[in-house]
């Protein structure tokens, strides 16, 4: 029973119905239990500072050789930006694979009924399971921040920037989990649930990064002087769509955008008649996408759990 | 008249509909009334656990329904709430305390109550292992456990599926003894199955025994067992007692190879001093008689046999009802 005691401690810690999430707690608990995540940390920490080492040595060499002297700023973006893709590659493999057999993992271990006759909603039993393999991804990309932040040491690249990427890396680990859960919801098997999470993935990533470069490859084909400002709306908004479905392009297009136009939010087009266009930031949209997807598959989820077995 | 804790009409469970279907679970009607120990018996694959996936809503129900104290847990799920269960053996997350696991069931049922939950391991008899990790855990601490996560949102009806699984006999010893104290103690509702017989016998007050996706045969214990008497008689020849005996009495010659004057006899206690008067009186050697008390063990096989089934109801004992 509540006290009014337990109900003031409600109001004081906002992350408290989060904490009570049982299957949260447990999983929670389940995951950070022995080895196994530290040595995930580890070995993820141990490839994405190796990576920094070698593309430090190298951007270094690099840079003097053309130059005579090293250029700080650009040897900050490649560093940064070579951490933030290595990053990126981990967390769309990692994420799914602590997410696509919450739910299958439980019927496997036979515990699945233990909490379907304890009546928990299955939005609960779907938030738990998800909130507790991001809070693991969230940690990693936590870890990682200092060796991001080594960039600062030669500049050229921004807190913004740094908060950016982390964001887009955020939506990117819920989306591929939420993915990640409702294949796991899915099937009985995990094997089964991994298989079919990650050739979703990759598929994804395969199509929006060829539609992306067909789009540009095609927009960049257009003669100004007979293609109509219609035609390249159409295209924008094609090119827009795949580059805004895939986190990688959408961080090179924000790049992009960052240093060639000094804007963080919003950025200028300019079609061949001359005229400009002011549209959203690339990372924007895509995190308003990838949410907004989560969300959908999320609720998909927990409609399929609620079906009974048939 | 109260409202029935379980009551099921025409339940059926069809697996497979397209190809190859398998009927699991054969429109069967039952009704468990409050504060019964009810025993669903059956051999492995009779339909017992099918049949509880969907009293508990875990699985549809392809015909039929079970109502759950007067509702249907399909358009109500909240009747549930008074329902405490162990399906299909107690599983619990290994990794994690006996205490913990406690926990994770009370905070899914909406919350965790410590003192009751001390007080069910002192019930189940787990004080001082709710600290150990459940991987650590004998099968029957397990089955313990699972009864104390059944009963801690101190349930109405607690459904038991085959919860002496594994254990050895001083649990099963034990079990019994939660079963008997849950109903009579504690005023539950207890519906339970088993395959173990005598563990049914000594807890139900009521059975169905299901076979094949049937109920055989539904009724009170002591009436399915009020059988007509039989007498056990052992002498020193065979073929000279049952001249003597078999113009008045039904002799059924023993069918266990080295007991071969052992036989049985269609008669009552109280036919006793005739039947022994009558031997001696024919020079036959009477080294016993008793009383043969059917077991419920009997009755199962009897009425399980892969033989057709007497389904005649002047072939049943009074009390028992016949299912189609």
């Amino acid at each position: 029973m509540e006290t009014p005691a337990s109900r003031s401690r409600i109001q004081l810690n906002p992350l408290r119905p989060l904490l009570r999430n049982p299957v949260a707690l447990k999983e929670l608990r389940g995951r950070m239990r022995g080895p196994r995540a530290f040595v995930v940390l580890t070995c993820y920490l141990m490839v994405v500072g190796g990576f920094t080492t070698l593309l430090y040595i190298a951007g270094t060499a690099a840079t003097y050789s053309t130059s005579g002297e090293v250029d700080g700023g650009t040897l900050g973006r490649v560093l940064f930006g070579s951490v933030v893709a290595i990053e990126l590659f981990l967390v769309t493999f990692i994420t799914p694979a602590f997410t696509a057999g919450s739910i299958s993992g439980e019927h496997e271990s036979q515990t699945y009924d233990l909490l379907r006759t304890t009546l928990l909603p299955e939005r609960q039993l779907v938030f738990g399971k998800l909130f507790s393999a991001l809070a693991y991804v969230l940690l990693l990309l936590l870890a990682a921040i200092p060796l991001q932040s080594i960039a600062f040491l030669f500049g050229g690249v921004d807190i913004e920037e740094v908060l950016i990427s982390l964001l887009v890396l955020l939506a990117t680990a819920i989306f591929l989990g939420t993915v990640g859960v409702y294949y796991s919801a899915l099937t009985h098997r995990t094997l089964r649930a991994n298989i079919m999470t990650y050739v979703t993935i990759l598929t994804v990533i395969l199509i929006t990064t060829a539609g992306a470069v067909i789009a540009l490859a095609v927009a960049e084909g257009l003669n100004p002087s007979t293609s109509s400002t219609g035609s390249e709306w159409f295209l924008l908004i094609v090119r827009g769509i795949f580059v805004c479905l895939n986190p990688l392009t959408t961080l090179l297009a924000t790049q992009q955008y960052l240093v060639n136009q000094q804007t963080l939010f919003t950025f200028q087009y300019t079609f061949s008649n001359g005229t400009t266009t002011t549209l959203p930031s690339p990372w924007i949209v895509f995190t308003i996408l990838y949410l907004v997807l989560s969300v959908v598959v999320f609720f998909l989820t927990t409609r399929h759990l609620k079906r009974i077995e048939g | 008249m109260a409202t029935p804790v379980i009551e099921t009409e025409g339940l059926t469970k069809v697996f497979g509909r397209l190809r190859n279907p398998k009927l699991a679970v054969d429109h069967i009607h039952f009704r468990v009334e409050p504060g019964q120990v009810y025993g669903f018996l059956g051999p492995n694959g009779a339909g017992k656990s099918t049949t509880i996936r969907m009293i508990l809503n875990l699985m549809y129900a392809s015909e039929g329904k079970a109502l759950v104290f007067g509702e249907d847990p399909r358009k109500k799920p909240e009747v549930l709430y008074r329902v405490g269960s162990l399906v299909e053996g107690a599983t619990f997350y290994p990794y994690l305390r006996g205490w913990d696991n406690l926990k994770v069931v009370g905070n899914s049922r909406g919350g965790f109550d410590e003192a009751r939950a001390k007080q069910l391991l002192q019930f189940v008899g787990l004080v001082g292992s709710e600290r150990v990790r459940v991987k650590a855990y004998s099968t029957g601490m397990k089955q313990r456990l699972g009864i104390a996560a059944a009963l801690l949102n101190n349930p109405d009806l607690v459904i038991l599926d085959e919860p002496t699984n594994g254990m050895d006999p001083s649990g099963i010893r034990e079990m019994r003894q939660f079963i008997r104290d849950l109903a009579y103690k504690y005023g539950k509702t207890v519906f339970l199955t088993s395959h173990l017989l005598s563990e049914v016998q000594q807890t139900s007050d009521r059975v169905a025994i299901v076979n094949k996706g049937k109920i055989v045969v539904e009724g009170r214990i002591d009436e399915l067992l009020n059988q007509e008497e039989e007498l056990e008689v052992e002498v020193g020849s065979l073929e000279k007692a049952k001249t003597a005996l078999q113009e008045r009495w039904l002799v059924i010659p023993s069918t266990v190879p080295n007991e071969p004057n052992r036989f049985r006899i269609k008669a009552t206690r109280n036919d006793t001093p005739s039947i022994v008067r009558r031997l001696v009186d024919q020079n036959v050697d009477v080294f016993g008689i008793a009383p043969v008390r059917q077991s419920l063990e009997d009755y199962f096989l009897e009425v399980t046999g892969d033989a057709p089934l007497p389904l005649d109801p002047s072939s049943l004992p009074v009390g028992a009802k016949p299912h189609a």
